[in-house]
């Protein structure tokens, strides 16, 4: 046991020393946090909006003034008919409302006043938010309009128009941000990587000099060394683990529900299981080259794309939502998105944080039969 | 510990030795023997088995067949006994170039257990030794070559082993820093520790006290270099100045009474039974086809000559 300590030592001294350690333990993390947290926003609002208002009547400019109010849509031009295709095409506008001549005349007296919506398609996930968002504000204001046209003609309309309204409430993350569902994810992907490479690289190092010789030639016990390896990266991931839930919390704040007890226990079996992957690819690759980027294509892409990070596994096709089982961070993603979010605890999770642990298992099973080849 | 210093007579003694690997047999059967103090090569070429006995003398490779135990300790039953009391350098150094020279000897130290009041003297000793003092703070990575050899040296021995093994140490340093360095392990022989070197270089076996030649797994020769140049060497050798080309090297091995030449630096050496004999006749071959400019002298046969000589018998 007391062998630990000096390798511990030499290891600190290596993170140290080594910029590529460092930055990709330290920087790479809290760059991939403020990337995410800002630039991967999946809310859309201020959506660049062109109006083509050819009644410019009272009717008209309440609509108008209906969609600017909104917070969805930015009004940034009123084109003319020429115009605005113009803009589409260049995409200096997204969305073009454009409001008929008759469109007031038509709303006071035969009901038949129309407005031309067109949405920019080329990318999809905004074309249906912008398209849902529209039909809400037209569908609002002409509810209301027809409740106009009642009262003129003496019915009176009290409460409950239209006769059902939806109570939609939305929980966990009333407001929909989307950051509330990224930094939590990120958790899941960093220390996954970061773990794995550091880990991998720290052992393929010493056969890179042939230190390992030395170490394998001393009277220091296997498990020793192993450990003495790892704890280093340990203290380090949890400190990485820690400046996330700090930064998503404080900074972007997304709200901490659940028990950090719990994340802590989660956390310990899922960097089991990724330092155990990373000295299984330790012990098969003989360059460092070879180990990081071994590391990262078997980390960072299934952990990104098919943990559920951004893209939902229930839209994947079945064949790869099958091979996303295979996946440790899919588990981790519903655990902790389960403590932060949801405040849930292990009743509800006891089935992830088992596949967790039964990941964690395999892994360092292996890593320990392919170590004992190397190291005796 | 269970066994004391003074419980066993030789540092290793090794019999019928063998390891077997799917397929094919690295070392087989040998047997020898190293007193305590003593400097012993162990030679031979690339594959021929010397680092397979050597990871079984430190106990790190489990035997197949025989014995072997290092310092009175059996490698086979207590193999954990012999890594604390043996030191190991390599031909790669095994130091870590982000550490000061002062860390690398904190951490292999550290690794053997050394502490406070011992780690510092053993530190003290071991610059002392290398010459490294007032280089303590360097980087391992900005040393020469020479000095990297001299604290991969002190490394192996911070923990004061009873027998060092020494793996090809001498690799890819500068003749005097070889020199140096040979100057260090007779210094350490003189105290009482036992040294176990491989070399590729002839004239470094001449410096060991005893050798033994392993070639394809099997110990061929064994005993002290004058005594393998005597027991080995049938026939005496002739040195013959000469542009060392390949047409040279033809015409010397079709002399009549050459049993085989070889290069041997910028000379051809020629194996014949008798130089009295055979010298003659060496040259009048060589002028009758038109070499000129051409000197043949009778040498003592080198280690070298004995090794052609041992490995042309073998085949």
């Amino acid at each position: 046991m007391k062998m630990i300590r000096p390798i511990m030592r030499k290891e600190f001294i290596h993170i140290l020393r080594d910029p590529r350690t460092l930055g990709i333990t330290l920087f790479l993390p809290l760059f991939q946090l403020l990337m995410f947290g800002y630039a991967l926003s999946l809310d859309i609002n201020h959506i660049r909006t062109g109006v083509y208002d050819r009644d410019r009547t009272a009717a008209s400019r309440r609509l108008v003034e209906n969609f600017a109010s909104s917070g969805y849509f930015d009004i940034v031009a009123r084109p003319n008919k020429t115009d605005f295709t113009q803009r589409l095409d260049s995409g200096n506008i997204k969305v073009a409302v454009v409001i008929p001549q008759g469109f007031e005349r038509g709303l006071k007296s035969d009901g038949k006043a129309k407005v031309q919506v067109i949405v920019d398609g080329s990318d999809p996930s905004f074309a249906r938010v912008g398209v849902g968002y529209s039909s809400m504000i037209i569908s609002r204001f002409s509810t209301k309009a027809m409740a106009e046209s009642l009262y003129r003609n003496g019915i009176v309309i009290r409460e409950g128009m239209p006769p059902i309204a939806a109570q939609a409430r939305v929980w966990y993350n009333p407001e929909l941000r989307s950051v509330n569902y990224i930094v939590p994810g990120l958790m899941a992907l960093i220390m996954m990587t970061v773990t794995t490479i550091n880990i991998s690289v720290a052992l393929v190092r010493e056969k890179e000099r042939g230190t390992l010789e030395n170490l394998i030639i001393s009277p220091i016990k296997s498990w020793e060394l192993i450990l003495g390896k790892i704890i280093p990266y340990v203290i380090i991931a949890f400190f990485e683990a820690a400046l996330i839930t700090g930064v998503g919390t404080f900074w972007f704040n997304v709200p901490m529900n659940g028990s950090l007890l719990l994340l802590f226990a989660g956390l310990v079996i899922y960097v089991a299981g990724t330092l155990g992957m990373g000295l299984v690819i330790s012990a098969i690759t003989e360059s460092q080259q070879v180990a990081s980027f071994g590391a990262f294509m078997s980390t960072f892409l299934p952990a990104f794309l098919l943990s559920g990070f951004v893209f939902p596994i229930k839209s994947m096709p079945v064949a790869l939502q099958l091979v996303t089982y295979l996946v440790p961070a899919r588990y981790f993603l519903v655990v902790i998105r389960g403590i932060f979010l949801k405040g849930v605890g292990f009743s509800v999770l006891w089935p992830d944080i088992l596949a967790l642990v039964v990941f964690a298992t395999l892994m360092v099973a292996i890593a320990s039969i392919r170590l004992r080849r190397t190291l005796a | 510990m269970s066994k004391t210093n003074g419980s066993y007579e030789k540092s290793i003694v090794v019999d019928g030795l063998t390891k077997k690997f799917v397929g094919f047999t690295a070392v087989d059967g040998i047997s020898f023997d190293v007193r305590r103090g003593e400097i012993f090569g162990f030679l031979g070429p690339n594959g021929s088995g010397k680092s397979t006995t050597i990871r079984m003398l430190c106990g790190i490779l489990e035997p197949s067949g025989g014995n072997a135990s290092v310092l009175g300790i059996d490698v086979a039953a207590h193999p954990e006994e012999i890594k604390q009391r043996i030191g190991y350098m390599s031909q790669k150094f095994s130091l870590y170039d982000d550490l000061t020279v002062i860390e690398n000897l904190d951490f292999y130290g550290g690794i053997y257990g050394l502490k406070n009041d011992h780690l510092a003297g053993r530190k003290d000793f071991v610059l002392e030794m290398a010459g490294l003092k007032g280089r303590e703070h360097e980087l391992a990575a900005n040393l020469s070559t020479g000095w990297k050899q001299r604290l991969a040296l002190g490394c192996a021995i911070i923990h004061e082993p009873e027998m060092v093994f020494l793996d090809e140490p001498t690799g890819g340093v500068d003749p005097v820093s070889r020199r140096n360095f040979w100057e260090m392990l007779y210094h350490m022989a003189e105290t009482g520790t036992t040294l176990f070197v491989t070399t590729h270089y002839m004239d470094e076996a001449e410096h060991c006290h005893r050798l033994g030649f392993i070639y394809q797994g099997k110990m061929i020769a064994l005993g002290t270099p004058d005594q393998l140049k005597q027991q080995h060497m049938r026939g005496e050798v002739i040195e013959i100045a000469i542009d060392t080309s390949q047409e040279a090297l033809r015409a010397v091995v079709g002399a009549p009474g050459v049993d085989e030449a070889y290069f041997y630096g910028a000379t051809i050496h020629a194996k014949v039974g008798s130089v009295k004999r055979d010298m003659p006749a060496v040259g009048k071959h060589l002028k009758s086809l038109g070499f000129k400019g051409f000197s043949v002298q009778s040498v003592q046969p080198s280690l070298e000559d004995v090794f052609v000589n041992l490995i042309q018998d073998t085949r």
